[in-house]
């Protein structure tokens, strides 16, 4: 490397603005379909990236429209006035939210990265980002169906992930506040938005009281002109199209960051051979690492991992299952990639080294305690 | 004129995005294709996704965007096409064998019976059916033709020591509730492959018989399977042919565990099913 090259790399753009992610993962993708074009392995692969895409598309879009709906219709003071006063109380609220509002972790993503502008604590949302995908109804059914409607290894699941939640909320509160979000939770005050329907940069009120969707005015009109005064249907119907115009912000970022991790964990489903996990199946430590390093390479939907988890029954040790469906829905590839939309990246280390040692933590003391679940099919 | 177009398509991105997936989505829903990549349930979910994306394409259309943006959001916005073009590339594919060799850990096994039922003498009939598969000699390979209608002799030419009906059921099902079939004659569709373990285990004329299981995407695909050891004189089956196995279904205790078997099973080729997937 030349010494003016060092430079170039170090910066996270290239020239014209271009991310090196986007020029990185367009080559890659390229360079696949070229180079294996036809191949079994690459047609596989084909599959297994589409079928991610088109499961996680329809909950994207949920996630992206609940954001699109916050950033428009809730207020900081609304936000706040719904939060309880003590923090810890919120933190444990929060960790907890997936029983009334069960999401996936796709799902969940752009709804806490609109929440946290809206003044959401950086714990809360924490807790929620976390305790969402795990501890809610749904995934707790389809784990107890793959357990064979053993319902004590979906309350140990839905209870541990809600205590691994809470612990890193309440860790990601103290030791980084809200520095771990991208835009240290300012944004409103800053006057900085991250989408860009409106033609130049203005402050303004996310909640869109005073802009050109509410007083009839376009996004673009004469600063300073007196627009006429609207009907309450029209100015609704200006905020929904406000609401819309986030939901597609959000839909194109999330999703910019959803399909390379999903490339990614393609890759790891299609070319990973989980025969491999035979040779460390002997030893408990062992196969807990591997099974938590499976959960992060396959990307699995938080309601569909359990079946996996479940058909590695008699091979592996329970502890090591358990690890695999707590870790997966709060730490794999793509969530890593996604969580650059909402977090800056000594945040994100900090999420994924406190979630595999808790979850490590955990599983540990589960294959010490003997724990007599899961043993067989 | 270029640096124009640019300009426009970076203003338009979203819509090109949302139109390209917006008719992927149509096409799949349309034509069912979904169903190679997600559970059959995903259909409606599709179908929901679809009007949601053309409802952000006419907010798109008629909603107001800066003229003058940095192309490199173009660029943002292209990788979201990404998937496109990998979809193309899907279409016809499907898991087999490939995936098959990297999901499946070892034989199929299961747990022993609760009263250990595969230690139960065998009825008269099945006794017959074992001693007439014992005395078969290895299979005559010969290429293996999707059979025409009237080409397959009846099936009780095919086995004459079967006794009772067939019982037609499902490798999920085989996976699920092993111990109240055995002894049964049971039928099942999947694909066939052949497999070292399975002929290591139960000579040249074992292969397995599988099918994936899909509770959300093809991702988490799990294959359930049965081993077949086959009759004599029947066709080499290249491996992911679609089949209909047929033949005693048993638990065989091996060195690798509880084995679920099809013994004296007879093969034949099938059209892919609607849903490859169970």
């Amino acid at each position: 490397l030349t010494a003016e090259a060092l430079p170039l790399l170090r910066r996270r753009r290239l020239p014209g603005g271009l991310s090196w992610l986007d020029v990185a993962f367009l080559a890659a993708a390229g360079a696949l379909l070229s180079l294996g074009y036809g191949s079994p392995g690459v047609r596989t692969f084909a599959l297994l990236y589409t079928s991610l895409v088109l499961e996680a598309l329809p909950f994207l879009l949920l996630g992206a429209l609940v954001g699109g709906v916050v950033e428009v219709f809730v207020s900081r003071e609304r936000m706040a006035a719904l939060l309880p006063r003590r923090r810890w109380l919120a933190v444990a609220i929060a960790a907890g939210l997936g029983v009334v509002f069960p999401v996936c972790e796709c799902a969940v993503v752009p709804v806490v990265r609109r929440m946290t502008r809206k003044g959401l604590p950086v714990a809360a949302a924490v807790a929620y980002l976390l305790g969402g995908p795990i501890a809610n109804p749904i995934v707790a059914a389809s784990t107890a169906v793959a357990y064979r409607f053993d319902w004590r290894i979906a309350a140990l699941r839905a209870g541990l992930g809600y205590v691994i939640a809470l612990t890193i909320g309440l860790l990601v509160g103290r030791l980084l506040g809200d520095e771990a979000l991208l835009d240290g939770g300012s944004s409103e005050e800053s006057g900085e938005c991250s989408c860009d329907h409106h033609p130049h940069p203005h402050h303004h009120n996310h909640e869109h009281e005073r802009t050109g969707a509410d007083t009839g005015s376009t996004p673009g009109s004469v600063e300073g002109a007196v627009p006429p005064p609207r009907s309450a249907w029209s100015r609704f119907g200006g905020r929904v199209a406000e609401a819309l115009h986030h939901t597609s912000d959000e839909l194109a970022d999330v999703g910019r960051y959803f399909v390379m991790g999903a490339f990614i964990a393609a890759l790891a489903q299609t070319f990973l051979d989980r025969g491999l996990l035979l040779a460390v199946a002997g030893r408990p430590s062992l196969a807990i690492l591997a099974m938590m390093a499976l959960a992060v390479a396959l990307n699995l939907c938080s309601e569909a991992d359990a079946f996996v988890a479940a058909s590695f029954q008699g091979m592996v040790p329970f502890s090591a299952q358990l690890a695999f469906l707590l870790l997966g829905p709060i730490l794999d590839l793509k969530l890593l990639l996604m969580y650059q939309t909402v977090f800056r990246r000594r945040a994100i280390a900090f999420l994924a080294a406190a979630s595999v040692g808790l979850v490590l933590l955990v599983a540990a003391a589960v294959q010490l305690a003997g724990v007599p679940l899961g043993a067989a099919r | 004129m270029i640096r124009d177009l640019l300009l426009v398509l970076t203003r338009r991105r979203h819509g090109l995005v949302f139109v390209a997936w917006a008719g992927i989505l149509l096409w799949l829903v349309r034509t069912e294709g979904y169903r190679s990549f997600v559970a059959p349930a995903f259909g409606t979910l599709l179908a929901v996704t679809y009007v949601g994306l053309l409802v952000l394409l006419f907010a798109e259309t008629y909603g107001s965007r800066p003229r003058e943006q940095p192309i490199a959001r173009l660029v943002s916005a292209l990788t979201l096409l990404v998937p496109v073009l990998f979809l193309a590339h899907a279409q016809g594919a499907r898991l087999n064998g490939y995936a098959l060799t990297r999901r499946m850990v070892g034989l199929p096994t299961t747990t022993p019976p609760p009263t250990s039922a595969s230690a139960r003498p065998p009825s008269p009939a099945a006794a017959r059916e074992q001693e007439r598969i014992a005395s078969m000699p290895d299979e005559v390979p010969a290429s293996f033709m999707p059979p025409a209608p009237e080409a397959p002799p009846p099936l009780d030419a095919r086995s004459d020591a079967a006794s009772g009906p067939i019982e037609e059921v499902t490798l999920r099902e085989i996976f699920n509730r092993p111990h109240s079939l055995v002894g049964k004659r049971v039928a099942v569709v999947g694909m066939a492959r052949s497999h070292e373990d399975a002929r290591r285990e139960f000579g040249e004329r074992a292969l397995i018989v599988f099918r994936f299981v899909v509770s959300c995407c093809a991702a988490d695909a799990r294959p359930v399977s049965v081993v077949a050891i086959r009759a004599q004189r029947q066709a080499v089956v290249p491996d992911d042919a679609w089949v209909r196995a047929e033949g005693v279904f048993r638990l065989r205790d091996t060195s690798q565990g509880i084995i679920p078997v099809l013994e004296g099973a007879w093969l034949g080729a099938m059209p892919e099913p609607r849903s490859p997937y169970l």
